[in-house]
């Protein structure tokens, strides 16, 4: 659309440019013809007393080289300009791709694919929630995340916790690990001193304790902080109810 | 032509898994190709859709109450009533008499009529069923139309049809389970197709991965073992390497059977031992419970084969619904027991002479897929072995593929098998592969490159030695069915694209008349050519199905014929009937109905 617009746009100034100076020199072509013949009906006028057959007969075959001169003339300029304004369009159109970032005509070995997610149209409302909640219904459904949060952990002793935990862990960590990739944003031993470095983002690193002056400040790592290395999650393609984080299930004797 | 198809497509349509592999396939002489994985958008969850490099080759077929409107919508089939892959196998196990799964297996099925709409296997007769040729056709659609709306878009040269496919097949699928793949492929449009070999296309794959260091790695006088032991089945093949004018060659030589035992068969049997330790503390397990078991121990397992891994994993299986500590139940594996488990139920160290052992079957059979009865690989590989003509030396390299290889203390109970049956006591030596989940599918894109240009090829030809079962002119005895004999067709290692014209045999056919031959095969005979009849072939051949055709023109007419047999480019088998003194001919169909 962009394209288009600045192409249409561009192309338009110069037609109208090129078609005015067609036009000028036109009318001056055909000005100067006129003027040549006007010339020669006054001295063919003049010399009419005379009758100067032979003059005529000059006239007359000057009148008919002019006219051939005149179609050539005018064809030609029209040519010309014509050329010059296709140049100048096929100048303004790659111009305008370029703009855009087309590449117009370029020899590919592998055909880029555009992802997966640029061709979906996403369903629209309630899409916030329904992304939100969906890596807490991925947890529910692999992990049984939601279960365990729902339990008394009053009633059971650590033995017990303990062993649901580890496959709630193991299965977690899985999800997590395949589709986030939870990442330190420091490398560094927590415990160990650290320098951070003029223009250092607050996003990533976060200040605490005796904080004044300028960078570059010296201190201890005290959390490595978490990363997201990747972002692997569905693409959603259905409506319904974004708040149904796992369906109940009924069995069937 | 070969030259305008802008891609070469290696399919592996697995028994659990199916993988795409792709390169381009124009590239500049002497350049290696790149060859990439193709990730196949699926449903994985209803309404989530996800790509993953492999696509599990399960088809779901709901009913209107099991899964929500639409949850079944992909981007190029908005309508789409059944899934293909993680959510189809997912959602599935929890609802099995909806699930198609092991289609593969059932097109080698010949107790059943495989065109005939019967799986899934045991669901009820209104529910929606498919045979397994439509079934393999359900996944190679969900392929074509992945590939085409990700990667062809609007331009039809891109499409999948359109594009040079190789796809894979198990190295013991005889003539007519290889044409019906070919079928199913042709449902879903994939005509510019050849079929390949499972273990030669491992065998490709590692030779891409190697480089040109691969001519180093084996040399003249190798015997390699390909050992593919995946989810669900395990196949053997022998690959022998020799010398023809100071290059390197390879020849397929020998194939084993299509046995289905595999890493679901391990899962399960740890899954059982854990349950007999709960059943001795008292505690019982129903089904579902039985199920998350399984899963709990597969990734157990995976943990303790590791080289370095703990020395005991806990199995835990939590309590259902709300109640999730109070009915989580708790056991543990040691690497120990594991490995002792599968090395002695899976992988006992045998005779070289071993067979698999065949229990006194019940008289009533139920059934379904033919599970093997011996879950022994070494057994059967060393029936394999023997068959092939290895008795006293043995495979001198082995290259593994498949999940289940992932192990390598697997890997080395193998090979101390292996080394137990050779005579010098030599061991095998691995060739280490890459991939073993995905090499297959990058073998067949290889393949299908290196049969462009002067890339190295393993010879091999057909799998088996096919026959066709002729009466024997005797006098008839009362009470005893005329004997047979067999003629030999199709000999083993007939290269694709030639044909042979048994001209000096005539058949007298009755025209109208359904027109019938027992089509016979032999893993073992191996010497036998086109043209050659055998006597007594008791124990040696095996009836694969029946071959048919009605003969047209002036009915009751009685017109000779003689066979004329072509394996074709694609990987198939094709039979006709020629008419003797004319050009009329008519073709042999495989019948794929169930055995009478």
């Amino acid at each position: 659309m962009e394209w288009t617009r600045q192409f249409s746009r561009r192309s338009f100034a110069w037609t109208v440019f090129w078609m005015a100076l067609l036009c000028a020199a036109l009318y001056g072509a055909v000005l100067w013809h006129a003027a040549q013949l006007k010339g020669y009906l006054y001295i063919a006028m003049a010399d009419i007393g005379q009758l100067r057959v032979s003059l005529m007969d000059a006239v007359a075959d000057t009148l008919e080289w002019h006219i051939i001169f005149l179609t050539l003339t005018l064809a030609g300029i029209t040519l010309a300009f014509a050329l010059l304004l296709w140049l100048t369009i096929k100048g303004v159109a790659r111009r305008a791709a370029d703009g855009i970032g087309h590449k117009v005509a370029v020899k590919k070995t592998a055909r880029q694919p555009e992802t997966l997610e640029e061709k979906i149209v996403k369903i629209p409302p309630a899409e916030r929630e329904r992304q939100a909640l969906s890596l807490l219904s991925l947890l529910q459904r692999e992990g049984r995340l939601l279960d365990f949060f729902a339990e008394d952990l009053e009633a059971y002793s650590d033995d017990q916790i303990g062993a649901a935990v580890r496959g709630i862990h193991e299965n977690c960590k899985k999800l997590l690990d395949r589709r986030i990739k939870p990442s330190p944003v420091m490398e560094q031993e927590e415990g160990s001193a650290v320098t951070l470095p003029a223009g250092f983002d607050p996003m990533t690193v976060k200040l605490t304790g005796n904080v004044a002056g300028e960078p570059p400040f010296k201190g201890v790592l005290r959390h490595k902080g978490w990363r997201a290395a990747r972002f692997d999650m569905p693409i959603l393609t259905t409506a319904g109810d974004p708040r149904i984080l796992a369906p109940a299930e009924v069995e069937i004797e | 032509m070969m030259s305008d198809r802008k891609y070469i497509v290696g399919i592996d349509l697995g028994t659990t898994n199916s993988v795409v592999a792709y390169t381009d396939a124009s590239i500049e002489k002497g350049e290696a190709p790149e060859i990439r994985i193709f990730d196949i958008p699926q449903l994985t969850g209803p309404g989530s859709l996800e790509q993953r490099q492999t696509l599990p080759s399960f088809v779901l077929l709901p009913g209107p109450h099991d899964v929500p409107p639409d949850g079944l919508a992909l981007p190029w089939n908005q309508k789409a009533d059944m899934a293909v892959g993680a959510f189809a196998r997912d959602r599935g196990a929890e609802i099995p008499h909806r699930l198609v799964s092991s289609a593969k297996s059932w097109l080698c099925h010949f107790g059943v009529d495989r065109t005939r709409p019967i799986l899934p296997w045991g669901a009820d007769k209104d529910a929606k069923r498919l045979s397994p040729v439509e079934a393999s056709a359900a996944v190679l659609m969900h392929i074509r139309d992945a590939w085409n709306f990700v990667l062809a878009g609007d331009d039809p040269s891109l499409r999948l049809e359109n594009q040079e496919i190789v796809l894979t097949v198990p190295a013991s699928f005889d003539a007519v389970a290889r044409e019906l793949t070919v079928k199913a492929a042709a449902s879903a449009g994939l005509e510019n197709l050849t079929l390949l070999e499972e273990p030669q296309a491992a065998f490709y794959a590692w030779i891409y991965n190697a480089g040109d260091n691969w001519r180093k790695m084996v040399s003249v006088g190798d015997v390699v073992l390909v050992c593919d032991i995946g989810g669900g089945t395990s196949d053997f093949s022998l690959i022998a390497v020799s010398e023809d004018d100071g290059n390197l060659t390879l020849e397929r030589v020998a194939v084993g059977n299509h046995l289905l035992v595999g890493g679901d068969n391990m899962d399960l049997a740890m899954a059982h031992m854990v349950a007999k330790k709960l059943a001795a503390q008292g505690k019982s397990l129903d089904s579902w419970q039985m199920r998350g078991l399984w899963q709990s121990c597969r990734s157990a397992k995976e943990k303790l084969l590791e080289p370095d891994g703990p020395a005991s994993h806990a199995v835990t299986v939590l309590g259902r619904g709300r109640g999730l500590i109070a009915g989580t139940i708790k056991s543990e594996l040691s690497a120990k027991e594991v490995f002792q488990t599968l090395a002695e139920g899976f992988f006992p160290l045998c005779e070289k002479d071993a067979q698999p052992v065949a229990p006194a079957r019940s008289g009533m059979r139920e059934m379904g897929l033919v599970y093997e009865a011996d879950p022994a690989v070494t057994r059967h590989l060393a029936a394999f072995l023997q068959r092939a003509g290895l008795t006293k030396s043995m495979p001198t390299a082995v290259l593994f593929n498949g999940g289940v290889m992932k192990a390598a203390s697997l890997k080395e109970r193998i090979i101390e098998a292996i080394s137990l049956w050779d005579e010098a006591g030599r061991g095998a030596r691995e060739l280490s592969g890459a991939d073993p989940d995905l090499a297959v599918a990058k073998g067949a894109a290889c393949y299908g490159f290196s049969r462009q240009g002067q890339g190295v090829r393993i010879r091999g030809g057909l799998n088996k030695t096919y026959f066709v079962g002729i009466e024997a002119a005797m006098p008839a005895v009362p009470g005893l069915p005329a004997p047979q004999k067999a003629l030999c067709v199709a000999p083993f290692g007939m290269e694709e694209g030639t044909g042979e014209f048994l001209t000096g045999r005539e058949f007298g056919l009755v025209v109208g008349e359904k027109v019938k031959f027992d089509f016979l095969a032999s893993d073992t005979r191996h010497d036998d050519k086109a043209g050659d009849i055998i006597e007594d072939w008791a124990g040696q051949l095996y009836n694969v199905s029946s071959l048919e055709t009605e003969l047209s023109g002036e009915a009751g007419a009685v017109l000779p014929v003689t066979l004329e047999v072509h394996a074709t480019q694609v990987g198939t088998l094709e039979l006709w009937c020629v008419q003797a003194d004319g050009d009329k001919r008519w073709k042999l169909e495989f019948n794929v109905r169930e055995k009478e």
